[in-house]
């Protein structure tokens, strides 16, 4: 009896179709581009590994790199502070706890880049003529003209932004914990501080390394923020790694060395992820 | 049987050209698209598309402008996907048009007689020396100066300057005047390049460039004039000048918070719309001392070109030829405020009239900006020079990224 394909493989086979021409196809284009000096059309040639070894003596990369870092480390400790305090509040048996966890997803649902022209004129605008009116000098000029402060401000929405989401995850971790535990502790006579530290915070320990990993993640990919609110400036002070590729990639005729530049990217994101999913669970288990 | 189809398809036909007129190639049916790059010209063009159609029954022209057009169309060549009918500025981006071969060739077209020749040898230069003919049609000319406030120059008694000595005077003594002298926005980095133009293209040897490729010379041997210029300038500021945009300066100027206001010709409209009552002249920036020598800078706003294996290249090029007529011209520059690149069309706009005279002359010279190499971000080099004030490391950088950029 000759055997029929089963019918998982006619389900399976146009989605590996799409995957493979729409994701891993990309994908390999632009790993093989790296290795010439491809301007996106016209004539190009082999260049061997020359785009990876100019990529690490390049200043414009490097600036980037590090403003990246800066950012993403930042904002991921912020983020995760403060949607740990939100959840933590939105769990406690207050009225309206319901509207208002509906409230605080409200960022998330809106585009970044409508919130970050938004943002740039408080900054730019608003807050300045403020500071005027009250005489608090130190702000009378935007926060995004000054190369040394204008990542605050990239800060400040991203974590605005980003904190709605975190949020939500938190709460699902806070809703499996057991509320016996915390009665038992109650009879012990533990102290809320303690509560937190010995019950609340091992509990959802998982639900705290997933969220260190996809908020980091996210950062370090931080894109319409930026394109919103400074374009990358003053000077490159607010250019991070993905803008830089976009801008120079496609307006600057360096499409090749881009990707080599992307691929290095992507590598770096994937080891970062996997580093932080190793450490943290590890302290899961050891809880 | 076969009228309901004609039917059919009539419908079909109305309900696309209602959608915008995606599609649209059944018999006789040309739709073209014509790829614009100037955001404030999109009502004009609207305007004459709509004259075109009318006249050429047949051929629907459909606008396209995005925000950030050079990314959009370089990011449209890598996928062969090039528009039937292209504007573009005449500076970096037309360049790399040309030499990624996509565009018809028109040397021997009549159209390109009528043409300022001035204008059409500017577009071949910065196609490079590698490419023989042209390859656009030079629609409209910009010029590059200070715009100025005529009713506050009238009360403070001003007089046009002719020299960079006296442009510094003149500024001071608006400023002892209880005025500012400039509102500047470099927060958006391109706006820089006006004044940088300025200076550059005056100040640096008109074959800077050829020497530069020769590696006779360098950025630190000309341009740390150029930097310093540029930072005096700076001190006749008053406003957030890092935490301004385009839009807010023309906004400002327009309300009169300074006197002069360093930017191209096609911020005037925008500053009139914003305070109609406004009353403006233009002067080119007199970069030296050498008041004979001071050029106004000015470079081709609008290239037109169609793509070398279009769909409809008869239709496109009619289009093309439809633009340069001196009828559709003159309502072009009487609503943008630029100059004709096309001999025939005037200026009479009180404002840039003042300029006319200068043309004539032949007094100009060419944005510096046009013949950096592709990805060359001076603007953002020297935002950050003024931010930070280091001139060695400003002029190293500019070398350094020369090299970088030519080299690849």
């Amino acid at each position: 009896m000759k055997k029929k394909p089963s019918v998982y493989v006619w389900m399976l086979l146009p989605a590996v179709i799409l995957f493979f021409s729409f994701h891993t196809l990309p994908v390999l284009q632009g790993i093989f581009y790296s290795f010439t000096n491809f301007r996106g059309y016209g004539v190009w040639e082999f260049v061997g590994l020359d785009n990876y070894i100019r990529i690490f003596n390049d200043r414009n990369a490097l600036n980037a790199y590090g403003f990246t870092f800066q950012f993403a480390i930042v904002s991921t400790i912020l983020v995760n502070i403060i949607s740990l305090v939100i959840a933590l509040g939105l769990n406690a048996k207050i009225k309206f706890h319901k509207t208002l966890r509906g409230i605080y997803f409200m960022p998330n649902i809106l585009s970044i880049l409508i919130v970050g022209f938004i943002f740039n004129y408080i900054f730019s605008i608003f807050i300045p003529e403020i500071a005027e009116n009250t005489g608090l000098t130190g702000l009378t000029t935007s926060i995004l003209g000054s190369p040394d402060h204008a990542w605050i401000a990239i800060v400040i929405v991203a974590v605005w932004q980003a904190a709605a989401f975190n949020t939500i995850l938190y709460l699902a971790g806070l809703a499996t914990i057991p509320q016996d535990l915390y009665e038992a502790s109650a009879l012990d006579g533990a102290s809320k501080w303690q509560e937190f530290w010995k019950i609340t915070f091992p509990l959802i320990a998982p639900f705290f390394t997933i969220n260190m990993v996809l908020a980091m993640k996210n950062f370090l990919m931080v894109f319409d923020h930026i394109v919103a609110l400074t374009g990358g400036g003053p000077g490159r002070a607010t250019q991070s790694i993905s803008l830089l590729i976009y801008q120079d990639g496609f307006a600057g005729g360096q499409f090749a060395y881009q990707s080599a530049n992307a691929v290095i990217y992507f590598v770096v994101i994937v080891t970062i992820s996997v580093f932080q999913i190793r450490i943290l669970q590890k302290r899961e288990v050891q809880l | 049987m076969k009228k309901s189809a004609f039917v059919v398809s009539v419908a079909a036909a109305a309900v696309l050209a209602a959608c915008g007129g995606n599609g649209g190639s059944g018999d006789g049916e040309v739709t073209l698209e014509f790829f614009q790059y100037k955001q404030e010209a999109v009502g004009t063009f609207d305007e004459l598309i709509a004259k075109f159609e009318e006249e050429n029954p047949g051929i629907t022209v459909e606008q396209n402008n995005v925000p950030e057009s050079d990314t959009v169309l370089l990011s449209r060549l890598t996928q062969n996907d090039v528009p039937d009918v292209i504007s573009v500025n005449g500076g970096v981006m037309y360049g790399e048009l040309v030499r990624a071969g996509v565009l018809t060739e028109v040397t021997d077209h009549e159209a390109l007689d009528g043409i300022n020749d001035e204008y059409s040898d500017m577009i071949a230069r910065i196609a490079g020396s590698e490419v023989e003919g042209h390859y656009g049609f030079p629609h409209t000319v910009n010029a590059n100066g200070v715009i100025y406030n005529k009713t506050m120059f009238e009360e403070l008694g001003l007089e046009i300057p002719q020299t960079w000595d006296e442009f510094i005077a003149l500024a001071e003594e608006i400023k002892s005047a209880g005025e500012t002298p400039f509102y500047s926005t470099y927060g958006e980095a391109w706006t820089i390049l006006p004044p940088l133009n300025s200076l550059a293209s005056n100040i640096q040897p008109d074959d800077f460039y050829e020497q530069l490729e020769a590696g006779e010379t360098s950025f630190s041997e000309e341009y740390g004039e150029v930097a310093d210029k540029l930072q005096q300038l700076l001190e006749y500021t008053e406003n957030d000048v890092f935490g301004s945009d385009y839009s807010r300066g023309n906004m400002e100027f327009a309300q009169g918070e300074a006197a002069m206001y360093m930017q191209g010709i096609w911020a005037i409209g925008q500053v009139q719309e914003a305070n109609p009552d406004i009353e403006l002249g233009v002067f080119p920036l007199p970069a030296t001392n050498n008041a004979e020598e001071n050029r106004l800078v000015s470079g081709v706003d609008l290239v037109l070109a169609t793509a070398e294996d279009g769909d409809h290249p008869e239709e496109a090029q009619k289009f093309v030829e439809f633009l340069l007529e001196e009828e559709n011209l003159q309502l072009y520059i009487d609503q943008q405020r630029l100059f004709s690149a096309v001999e025939g069309p005037e200026q009479t706009d009180e404002a840039i009239s003042e300029l006319q005279p200068v043309f004539e002359e032949g007094r100009i010279t060419s944005f510096a900006d046009h013949y950096y190499p592709q990805g060359f971000g001076i603007d953002t080099m020297f935002q950050n020079f003024l931010l930070e004030g280091d001139k060695a490391a400003l002029l190293n950088e500019l070398d350094s990224e020369y090299e970088r950029l030519s080299g690849q």
